[in-house]
């Protein structure tokens, strides 16, 4: 029987060497798991109950809403601990990047359908959609970008 | 104002956002009367409806070209703070406003809002990071 390699995890035997990750980027992808499970939690708690009669007033209303946003912050402060934790300058500029990449792409996406909405029948933005399109932009342009530079 | 006469790399970038921020209000002002004067449809009223989006790249492109050229890495640091606390608080509003359309029936938020919104978060948050790094 052939040991395994102790040292190496499952994915680092099957990822090729541009996706394997720094201790600092496993310890971001672990809690940023947490922080988009609990938005997803929270997301979709609400929208049940949204779905099934329940409409707090006032200040109630106000503090269900507040709920996935806590979720939110919580992903970007995980993203500020890992540049903080990451050693490799390089793996940082290119987290940086795919931030910026992110930024570009949510801030695009929302200026033309806010033009588009208001001059055409296109459907309203729900504005809860804009971090999913953020993390979709981000994480993205991210692994093309470790990719590019692999 | 003194590391504007100083870095060279901050002064790049005012050299660069300055005119692309003034090409972005006159894209929106362009696009506005174009679409009221002439009733565009179909290509045309989409063309219309992209071109303040040009210089939003521009603007991302600059940020990305000031942190490349910027040799002070507590400048870049602290302007990539800034970006994430302006990010942070941008999608916390919208997704706050999203919830509220839904439970409490407030006015629907305009998403071209979002680009100039995220810049006064980034600049409150950019002058409360420089008061508390003084």
């Amino acid at each position: 029987m052939k040991e395994s390699e102790p040292s190496m995890s499952w994915s680092q035997r099957r990822s090729p060497q541009w996706l394997q990750k720094t201790p600092a980027a496993r310890r971001y992808a672990f809690r940023l798991s947490w922080a988009i499970f609990a938005f997803v939690v929270l997301s979709f708690g609400l929208s049940y109950l949204s779905f099934h009669g329940f409409h707090p007033k006032g200040i109630v209303a106000y503090l269900f809403a507040v709920l996935p946003a806590i979720a939110i912050i919580a992903t970007l402060v995980s993203g500020g601990m890992y540049l903080g934790e990451e050693t490799d300058e390089f793996q940082r500029h290119l987290f940086v990047q795919s931030i910026l990449w992110g930024v570009g792409g949510i801030m695009v996406l929302t200026s033309v359908w806010g033009w588009l909405q208001l001059y055409t029948h296109i459907g309203h933005f729900f504005t809860i959609w804009t971090f999913p399109f953020f993390l979709v932009f981000q994480s993205v342009s991210w692994q093309a970008l470790r990719w590019r530079n692999r | 104002m003194g590391c504007l006469q100083t870095n060279p790399a901050v002064r790049r970038y005012f050299y660069r956002f300055v005119p692309t921020m003034t090409a972005y209000a006159v894209a929106l002002l362009i696009a506005e009367w174009a679409i009221h004067r002439f009733h565009p449809r179909g290509a045309l009223l989409y063309g219309l409806a992209v071109l303040p989006a040009v210089p939003i790249i521009g603007i991302i492109v600059i940020v990305g070209l000031y942190l490349a050229e910027e040799k002070d890495e507590f400048q870049r640091n602290l302007l990539i703070q800034t970006m994430l606390w302006g990010l942070g608080a941008i999608l916390s509003l919208t997704s706050v406003w999203g919830w509220l359309q839904l439970y409490a029936h407030v006015h629907p938020f305009q998403p071209f809002m979002t680009f100039p919104l995220f810049w006064c978060f980034q600049a409150v948050a950019t002058a409360v990071l420089r008061w508390r790094y003084r």
